[in-house]
């Protein structure tokens, strides 16, 4: 005779309370890998999309990078005690607050130099919006007051623009400055032919850089003369704000 | 409580970004020195009838200094340091390249006679080819060294000569980068060629795309 003891088990470690215990941890597999390489995948990937984003709105934000030679003076332009050969009027650069000034030292018997200066400057005021242009004014002061007459500078500057000016003063006054705004300026031997330049009379040595007077009336930027129109425009319009 | 994975994304990239800047500002890998004005327009001539113009000497470094020809016990101190300078930087320890150094003493008296330049020159230390004399008429001396340069001619005594040491250095497009005043910085030649070496660092790496990180430095960061 057989027998079989029956054992009875617990077949269940809950009780009949209606509440589930806490969820058992999941057992652990093979192959589990920590999560910092994730992580820094996601810091890698964060990083390239902030610098896509940059790349996209930085332009925007970003300060305006000049073409020409920023200057971090907290001092104003130094004044022109000039006459306005335009107007016959004291040329004042504080009546010109508020507004870009081009300022240029020149002379109208000048052979190649000026003239393509002053072309660039026509341009690049005339590819600004045209609300824009009214706010910046070009004016070349003459360091050859001998022969540029009022007449003479006049018609030399508004052969580029109606509205350039034309400055000059007396051979001291030119001096300073010229030495205060960093242009030197010398008159060759003169060959003793009148008339101008081109006509065998002397020429003037001259540095030929174009200066920007902000509209705070600092001087602010300076380009050397063959800067290109599209880069002196964009300067033009960052000065302008 | 978990973070938004999107938030790990922006969270992580600012984060980086901030260090960077951090990092660009306080251990300023890129130095430079400000661009404070234009240096004056000039001509004056040398002992030897030699003319020295500011365009002759664009495309330099020039530290100028100022003296009377007469000056000698006050000026020891200045012309030392300026053949210091010279010597120092000549011999390599500033990182020109190709681009070169000059320095230029301006006489503060008006037309000296060429004897009494080539004396003074003689005296200083200058060698007549890196470092020159330079002398000019009243007005001359009037513009570049009061307007121009911007010190004051006379001292209380009325005499000719400025009554402090004063360098100022000036970069190769003609704008002053360094301006030196007072015995305590003037009398440091340790100083100026540190400068002039982050003034040639500046010119020969600020080409391209460093042009862009050159010009955040002009704008960010206090100066050396």
């Amino acid at each position: 005779m057989s027998s079989t003891a029956s054992t009875s088990t617990a077949t269940s470690s809950s009780t009949d309370t209606g509440l589930a215990g806490p969820a058992a941890d999941p057992p652990p597999t093979a192959g589990a890998t920590s999560p910092w390489p994730r992580r820094l995948l996601m810091a890698l990937a964060a990083l390239a999309l902030t610098a896509l984003v940059v790349q996209l709105v930085g332009p925007r934000l970003r300060p305006h990078l000049y073409a020409g030679t920023v200057l971090q003076s907290p001092t104003e332009a130094p004044s022109l005690d000039f006459l306005d050969l335009t107007s016959g009027e004291p040329l004042d650069l504080a009546a010109f607050d508020g507004e870009v000034v081009l300022l240029y030292f020149g002379y109208t018997s000048c052979p190649d130099i000026c003239p393509g200066t002053l072309a660039r400057a026509t341009l690049a005021r005339a590819s600004l919006p045209a609300a824009d242009q009214d706010g910046v004014t070009v004016v070349m002061v003459s360091v050859d007051p001998a022969r540029d007459s009022p007449a003479e500078a006049e018609r030399y500057v508004t052969s580029f623009d109606e509205s350039f000016l034309a400055a000059t003063g007396s051979p001291a006054d030119i001096d300073l400055a010229t030495t205060q705004y960093g242009v030197f300026h010398q008159r060759s031997a003169d060959t003793g032919a009148t008339g101008g330049a081109l006509d065998g009379g002397y020429t003037i040595d001259h540095t030929s850089s174009l200066m920007g007077i902000g509209p705070d009336g600092h001087l602010r930027v300076v380009w050397a003369p063959d800067v290109e129109v599209e880069l002196l425009t964009a300067d033009l319009a960052a000065l302008l704000g | 409580m978990e973070v938004p994975r999107w938030l790990w994304f922006a969270g992580s990239g600012f984060a980086l970004l901030l260090v960077a800047a951090m990092a660009f500002a306080i251990f300023e890998p890129i130095q430079v020195l400000p661009r404070l004005r234009l240096a004056p327009g000039y001509a004056m001539a040398t002992a030897e009838g030699d003319v020295v113009t500011s365009e002759s000497v664009r495309g330099s470094v020039v530290l100028y200094s100022f003296a009377s020809t007469d000056c000698d016990a006050d000026c020891a101190a200045s012309f030392a340091t300026m053949a210091e300078v010279r010597d120092r930087v000549t011999a390599g320890e500033a990182e020109l390249g190709d681009v070169d150094f000059r320095l230029v003493t301006i006489a503060l008296d008006a037309d000296p006679t060429a004897a009494e330049l080539a004396a003074a020159s003689a005296a200083s230390g200058a060698d007549g080819t890196t470092w020159r004399w330079v002398a000019g008429d009243e007005a001359t001396v009037a513009n570049v060294v009061g307007a121009g340069f911007r010190l004051p001619l006379r001292g209380p005594d009325g005499g000719s000569g400025v009554d402090e040491t004063v360098f100022v250095l000036v970069d190769g497009l003609g704008v002053v980068r360094g301006d030196y005043r007072y015995r305590t910085l003037a009398d440091d030649a340790d100083k100026l060629v540190r400068h002039v070496d982050i003034l040639g660092r500046e010119i020969r790496y600020a080409n391209g795309a460093s042009a862009v990180a050159y010009e955040a430095a002009h704008l960010f960061l206090c100066y050396p």
